[in-house]
């Protein structure tokens, strides 16, 4: 230390930034380093960071420190220069009078005294403060929840590592119209073999499992996966280990891994849990590992348990049999339709090598991201456009009214622009003002939408993919603030042109008022309004194309009867029931106690459940006519039902006979078949008495047709659905056992009773999917009925907001003529000729609207196609209904400032003056 | 009178111990070795600004070197203001642990 001046602190000297050059007291030695010695050690983009943060005065110095430092840790030393730089405030009492106010001061001033003249001006007018502040709360929330919508379910990244490679596998059979269909695993262990596009495969079963050894037998929904599906979607255990190739093996010791909820509500999140053991479906697993919190399958429903994909013996000898799910992780650089060209080659030599099971059956590579949102993206851009309009019609609605108000304030905008105010600075006023409301209104928005998105999230939570994903953050406030702010200007910015454009001699000659308001703020009034018409036109033929769609739905005949019915199952597991005579025997015996049940009507047992979910599709081949080619005549749902299903369902029986219990299992094979299976088969034809084999070689024997029953709708409501087969219980058992129950009674209250009945048969069998059969059907079409109540909602704001918007510049036509009025009175105009004149100024106003509305409306139905059913995009009903319902609206909205007009006293008018 | 707040005071002694060589990082060597904390640079800088500004601190500017980038550093001392706040307050805390060292186990 030898050369120092020193300095005192309070000497208010500027060391700002100057070069060490410039230092009278440099040491000859040490003279300043070159650039380079400055780049040697802080890495660019720190010091571009630390430039901007640490204040002035000590970052010569702190840089110089952190130069001399070993080994900093730069991300704390931003964090540091960040603290410093928000708290930087040293006082030395440095003279501050010869500060010259900043560049940009004069602005932020400015800015402040507007924000605070515009908070003053709402408060003085409470009643446009209220509506306008209510309009954009509604718009601006409407939007941000829309928005956190879209943003959680397809804007952001799915919670997979690298997503965008993981393809879903299928195979597809386009002769038959199947584009996905499940894979045979003899054809998947060739794909794996013989691809070169992918780095990782994996196969899966999603299934339910039965765990005992909680409080009461539980059905779980598992996934049973091969080796690689957990690195593929990244599941990485945070306790053990996942699935590996090992626990594939047949011979291997049963294995499961537990999802993080299903760890935390059956163990407790137990830490020993690695030790412990679990009962599924009988056989006791080892626990070998825990699933992080955030991890969850490729579904909306999730999942319980995760258990190897065992393969069984039986899956070697049949190519045929199509029931593996399959995952891919693409190599790198490889895209989707690289993969599907492979895959496409692949499938083109299995055909030829296996063409009895392999004929037509190709294979279809899907990106994850098309197979999750696939049909939701379509829907939520709609959803997001509509409540993108009204938000538009509610910013025309407020333009309008700050429009008619300032028109009040030209006066006073007049005065401040004759003291010296320019034009830009009353322009920067006004929009101060408008941003000011839309920003408040926006803030109360937000909260709207936070409350509205919870309730939406715990009411409807399988309504869309997932949904686990959707929040309010920082994206969805930005966007939410972004669409306030271009709110604030759009409905103020042209009122604001409009008033600042005015001559203001000419306001201040007119004491600030006019006949007929300014000619060009006249026509920028109806123009909004003929625009806000003809939106609300576009949304709400939208919405009544959705309402009679779902009336259509909600008309469809099932084809079976749901009223006072119960539905539940009770899989029973194959380590259980693995001999046909035990599920036999559990169904019969299941049987007999729940008919014995007071309250219940009659109880049948099936396979399957229409509408329910599962499904389970077998070819078939028709006697006297084997194809040359082996390949089936047809496939058709496979029920296999007891003795009084098709009369508890209430499905008619229209030829022939019903499954009876004279049809056990060493009985004739028998089947009953649904009308649409005749029709198409044995078209002309009485189809009882013909004979149908399942399995294309004579081993297995002819099945007579006995019946024939009408069609029900197995998948979902309204599209078409594949034929039925139905066959004994008896003479095909399986495990897939669904019960459903005609009550005498409400059908929910029957559930304890069902509940101990099965418990007294089977102690360890659960009961799965209780519900009554309306819920069930009501559940499957609740999207259609979301979209409809959502975009109902967006149409009926758009008509009440055009309505409004209506209203209003009729009202203030009539208050700017009131005189004028008052002279066409005097001079013997009649009542009815005043209403005629007040209408005659609305009518084209609304024409027009209707007219642009009908026009965009035409033009834009078509997106709605995938959504409708049972309506055409141009349903003449809805297209005139809107413009009926909507001018009937709108004259009722003229017709009280009009008839306001026709009571104008013409003495009083005139003597105002 | 003002006293200095914990850290502050910390700053103010480690500045003493260094002596002639009180700059920003022999100051943040300094205190990590002694409190075994963790220390950025921008807040061992805060600390010193605020002591700069009521008074406590005095500064010169040392001519920059090689290892600094060409950078001048700027070493501190105390004001004797400075110096009779931690005295005080180094005063204040002996009377207060006074008769507690079994409890807080201080030698």
């Amino acid at each position: 230390m030898s050369a120092q001046s020193p300095e005192s602190s309070s000497s208010g000297r500027s060391t700002s930034g100057s070069r060490p050059s410039g230092c009278p007291l440099s040491d000859p030695d040490s003279s300043p380093a070159t650039s380079d010695g400055d780049s040697r050690r802080i890495p660019a983009p720190v010091r571009l960071a630390l430039r901007v943060l640490v204040p002035e005065e000590p970052r010569e110095f702190l840089l110089g420190d952190l130069q001399e430092s070993s080994r900093p840790s730069w991300p704390r030393e931003i964090w540091g220069a960040l603290a410093l730089r928000l708290t930087w405030r040293v006082r030395r009492g440095r003279n501050r009078r010869g500060k010259s106010p900043r560049k940009g001061d004069g602005m932020v001033h400015e800015l402040f005294f507007d924000l605070r003249y515009g908070l003053r001006l709402m408060l003085r007018s409470p009643g446009f403060t209220l509506v306008a502040l209510v309009t954009m709360a509604l718009g601006i929330g409407a939007n941000t929840a829309i928005f956190s919508i879209m943003n959680g379910v397809i804007l952001s990244p799915l919670p997979y590592p690298e997503s965008g490679r993981i393809v879903r596998l299928w195979e597809n059979n386009l002769a038959r119209g199947w584009g996905t269909f499940s894979i045979a695993p003899l054809n998947f262990w060739d794909w794996q073999e013989r691809n070169r596009s992918m780095e990782l495969m994996a196969a899966y079963r999603t299934t339910t499992v039965n765990y005992t050894g909680g409080d009461r037998p539980e059905s779980l929904s598992a996934y049973r996966v091969s080796e690689d599906y957990l690195t593929i979607l990244g599941g990485e255990p945070i306790r053990g280990r996942g699935i590996t190739a090992e626990d594939l093996d047949p011979d291997a010791e049963p294995v499961v891994v537990l999802t993080y909820g299903f760890w935390q509500r059956a163990f407790g999140g137990s830490p020993d849990v690695l030790e412990r053991t679990m009962v599924v479906d009988g056989i006791v697993h080892t626990v070998v590992g825990v699933l992080p919190q955030e991890w969850h399958p490729v579904s909306r429903r999730g999942t319980d348990v995760v258990l190897p994909l065992t393969p069984q013996p039986n899956w070697y000898l049949f190519r045929g049999s199509h029931f593996l799910h399959a995952l891919g992780r693409l190599a790198p650089g490889v895209t989707v339709e690289q993969a599907q060209s492979d895959f496409t080659s692949i499938a083109a030599t299995l055909e030829a090598e296996y063409p009895d099971t392999n004929a037509d059956w190709g294979a279809t590579v899907q990106s994850l991201e098309d197979v999750i949102l696939g049909s939701t993206r379509p829907q939520l851009i709609i959803f997001m456009a509509s409540v993108g309009l009204v938000l538009l019609i509610a910013c025309a609605n407020l333009a309008n009214m700050t429009l008619a108000r300032a028109t009040v304030r030209s006066r006073e905008l007049a005065i401040r622009t004759a003291v010296g105010a320019g034009r830009s600075r009353v322009v920067r006023q006004l929009l101060a003002e408008s941003i000011l409301l839309a920003t408040i209104g926006g803030a109360v928005g937000v909260a709207l939408a936070y409350v509205a998105l919870d309730a939406f999230v715990a009411g409807w939570p399988i309504l869309l993919p997932r949904m686990q994903d959707i929040e309010i953050n920082a994206t969805v406030l930005l966007f939410s603030l972004g669409l306030s702010l271009a709110s604030g200007v759009l409905f103020g910015l042209a009122p604001a042109l409009s008033v600042a454009g005015r001559d203001l001699g000419e306001t201040l000659r007119q004491g600030g008022r006019s006949l007929a308001g300014d000619r060009s703020r006249r026509w920028m009034r109806t123009a909004l309004v003929s625009g806000e018409v003809g939106l609300a036109v576009v949304l709400l033929v939208g919405s009544g194309l959705l309402v009679r769609s779902f009336a259509a739905l909600q008309g469809e005949d099932p084809g079976f009867h749901t009223d006072d019915r119960l539905v539940l199952s009770t899989p029973l597991p194959r380590s259980k029931y693995s001999a046909p005579e035990e599920r036999r025997a559990f169904g019969d015996a299941a049987l007999a106690r729940l008919e014995a049940l007071p309250g219940v009507e009659s109880v049948a047992l099936s396979s399957l459940i229409p509408i329910e979910g599962s499904d389970e599709i077998w070819g078939f081949w028709l006697e006297g006519r084997l194809s040359s080619d082996g390949q089936e005549d047809g496939s058709a749902l496979f029920y296999r039902v007891s003795p009084g299903y098709l009369e508890t369902m209430g499905i008619p029986l229209l030829a022939g006979r019903s499954i009876t219990s004279e049809d056990r299992e060493d009985g004739r094979p028998v089947v009953v078949v649904s009308s649409s299976l005749a029709e198409q088969h044995f078209p002309g034809e009485d189809p009882v008495g013909r004979r149908i084999r399942f399995g294309g070689d004579d081993d297995d024997p002819p099945v007579e047709i006995v019946g024939v029953v009408g069609d029900v709708q197995h998948y979902v409501l309204g599209r078409s659905s594949i034929p039925q087969l139905y066959v004994p219980f008896a003479q095909r058992p399986t495990g897939n056992v669904h019960f459903i129950i005609k009550a005498a009674v409400p059908p929910l209250s029957l559930v304890e009773e069902v509940r101990q009945a099965i418990e007294s048969v089977d102690a360890d069998q659960p009961l799965v999917g209780v519900q009554a059969a309306d819920a069930m059907i009501s559940d499957s079409i609740s999207m259609p009925r979301f979209r409809t109540i959502l975009m109902s909602g967006f149409g009926l704001t758009a008509l009440l907001l055009a309505v409004v918007g209506l209203y209003g510049v009729m009202a203030y036509t009539v208050s700017q003529r009131t005189k004028e009025i008052g002279v066409r009175m005097a001079l013997g105009a009649t009542r009815v000729s005043v209403l005629g004149l007040v209408l005659r100024e609305g009518v084209p106003l609304v024409g027009v609207g209707l007219v642009l509305g009908l026009g965009g409306a035409l033009a834009l139905s078509r997106i709605l196609e995938s959504m409708l059913f049972g309506v055409g995009t141009r349903d003449p009903g809805v297209f005139a209904a809107v413009p009926v319902v909507l001018a009937a609206v709108a004259v009722t909205a003229m017709l009280v400032p009009a008839r306001r007009a026709a009571r104008v006293d013409p003495v009083r008018t005139l003597g105002e003056e | 009178m003002a006293y200095p707040g914990e850290f502050e005071l910390l700053v103010l002694l480690a500045i003493l111990r260094l002596g002639e060589d009180a700059y920003g990082v022999t100051l943040r060597r300094e205190l990590e070795k002694e409190t075994s904390r963790t220390l950025s640079l921008g807040s061992v800088y805060k600390t010193l600004g605020r002591l700069e500004g009521k008074g406590y601190l005095r500064t010169r500017i040392a001519p920059p070197t090689r290892e600094r980038g060409g950078r001048r550093k700027k070493l501190y001392d105390l004001t004797p203001t400075g110096l009779e706040a931690a005295q005080r307050s180094v005063a204040d805390l002996r009377r207060m642990t006074h008769g507690l060292e079994p409890e807080l186990e201080l030698p």
